[in-house]
């Protein structure tokens, strides 16, 4: 009987013991935890910083913006006719001038940057250089060659 | 039981994951970039999807290597092979047809064939020997402002736009197209100095240094004002 009693006072202080410390350690935890969370980054007084970087990036990405891409024909494309059309997209309304060896083709981008132009090729291998010119001046180009031949391949 | 409670210590001290990353807020450029991106990659698909399974191809080359059967030819700073076909045809300079083994390394040729996009193979039907000053496109397009213009002669100055540095002194003659923006057409009287326009010039091969235009658009041209008559 005494021996039993032992053990449940043992156990029962051992209990005690481990809940009470248990909680003292929770609560110093939470508490340095706390101190340790990262501050956050005050988003307003980095505004200011963004607005003028984007307003500087702005204009050059403008520059980079104004592209001229060629939908078609492809680069080495081979046509057995002297008149083909040339599909891209660059900046809306700017003037597009497409030139061959001899010859010089001109129309303007619509209000979203599509164009499309027919060319006239001359016979064999032709080096066709595109240019954009945007609205605000910017200049982009491109150039493909492309072949006319009647032969049969 | 007192594993129990050390276990319930030990997890009670573990610290907790904490957030450590900030929002993060992608700027206008950062989400057209990713646009972009996302479209050329689409764009991508969509061509291997629907490009056919053979494509007539011609490419204006050099000759590396060649052989009995087949070419390995430069275009554009890469190097592309071929084998020849049966119907393999030959054309020289003077345009007659020629042998095979007058191909020669270095030689400038044009090269038209078949390549089958499945098995990436290019199949030569016809190799047209070529010179490659004949190919060239002269064209050079300048958007500047006239800074001067001859009434003696039909030449004027102009400064590009994108390099105040450099000067074209150009030609003009009666065959230059000169248009407004709407295509109207105009005189070469009608060109000002401060205006700024659109030439599409080639290199003049009479004078060194100067140019002929051979199509200008005036941006700035504006029609003379109208008289309005008075009311009496």
């Amino acid at each position: 009987m005494i021996k039993e009693l032992i053990v449940t006072i043992a156990l029962g202080s051992l209990l005690g013991f481990g809940i009470t410390g248990g909680y003292f350690a929770i609560k110093k935890n939470s508490a340095s935890n706390n101190n340790n969370l990262p501050t956050p980054t005050p988003i307003i007084s980095q505004s200011p910083t963004i607005s003028i970087t984007q307003t500087n990036d702005t204009s050059q990405l403008s520059t980079q913006n104004h592209t001229l891409s060629i939908e078609s024909p492809e680069n080495n494309a081979l046509f057995s006719v002297a008149r083909i059309t040339v599909k891209g997209q660059t900046s809306p309304k700017s003037h597009i001038i497409v030139t061959t060896s001899q010859k010089i083709f001109t129309t303007t981008s619509d209000s979203v940057g599509n164009f499309e132009i027919d060319i006239d090729l001359e016979s064999g291998a032709n080096l066709v250089k595109l240019e954009s010119i945007s609205t605000t001046d910017e200049q982009a180009k491109t150039e493909i060659t492309v072949t006319y031949s009647t032969a049969k391949i | 039981m007192l594993s129990f409670l050390l276990t319930l210590a030990a997890i009670s001290t573990t610290p907790s994951p904490t957030p450590t990353t900030a929002p993060v807020t992608a700027s206008s450029s950062e989400i057209q970039k990713i646009r972009e991106v996302v479209s050329q990659k689409v764009m991508e698909k969509l061509k291997q999807i629907t490009a056919p399974a053979t494509s007539k191809l011609g490419y204006v080359a050099k000759i590396i290597q060649v052989d009995s059967a087949s070419i390995s030819f430069e275009t554009s700073g890469n190097t592309q092979n071929g084998t020849f076909g049966d119907d393999l045809t030959v054309i020289d300079l003077k345009r007659n047809k020629t042998k095979l083994e007058n191909l020669k390394i270095g030689q400038d040729v044009l090269i038209l064939g078949i390549k089958d996009n499945q098995a990436n193979t290019f199949e030569i039907k016809r190799i047209v020997f070529t010179n490659p000053a004949e190919i060239d496109n002269q064209h050079t397009v300048v958007l500047g402002k006239i800074v001067d213009i001859s009434r003696s002669s039909p030449i004027f100055s102009l400064i590009p736009l994108g390099n105040k540095n450099t000067q074209y002194q150009i030609k003009t003659d009666a065959k230059t197209q000169i248009l407004t923006q709407e295509d109207s057409t105009l005189t070469s009287s009608d060109l000002k100095s401060g205006e700024k326009i659109i030439v599409i010039l080639v290199p003049d091969p009479k004078m060194s240094k100067t140019y002929y235009a051979k199509k200008i658009i005036n941006l700035s041209y504006a029609p003379p004002a109208t008289p309005t008559p008075k009311d009496q």
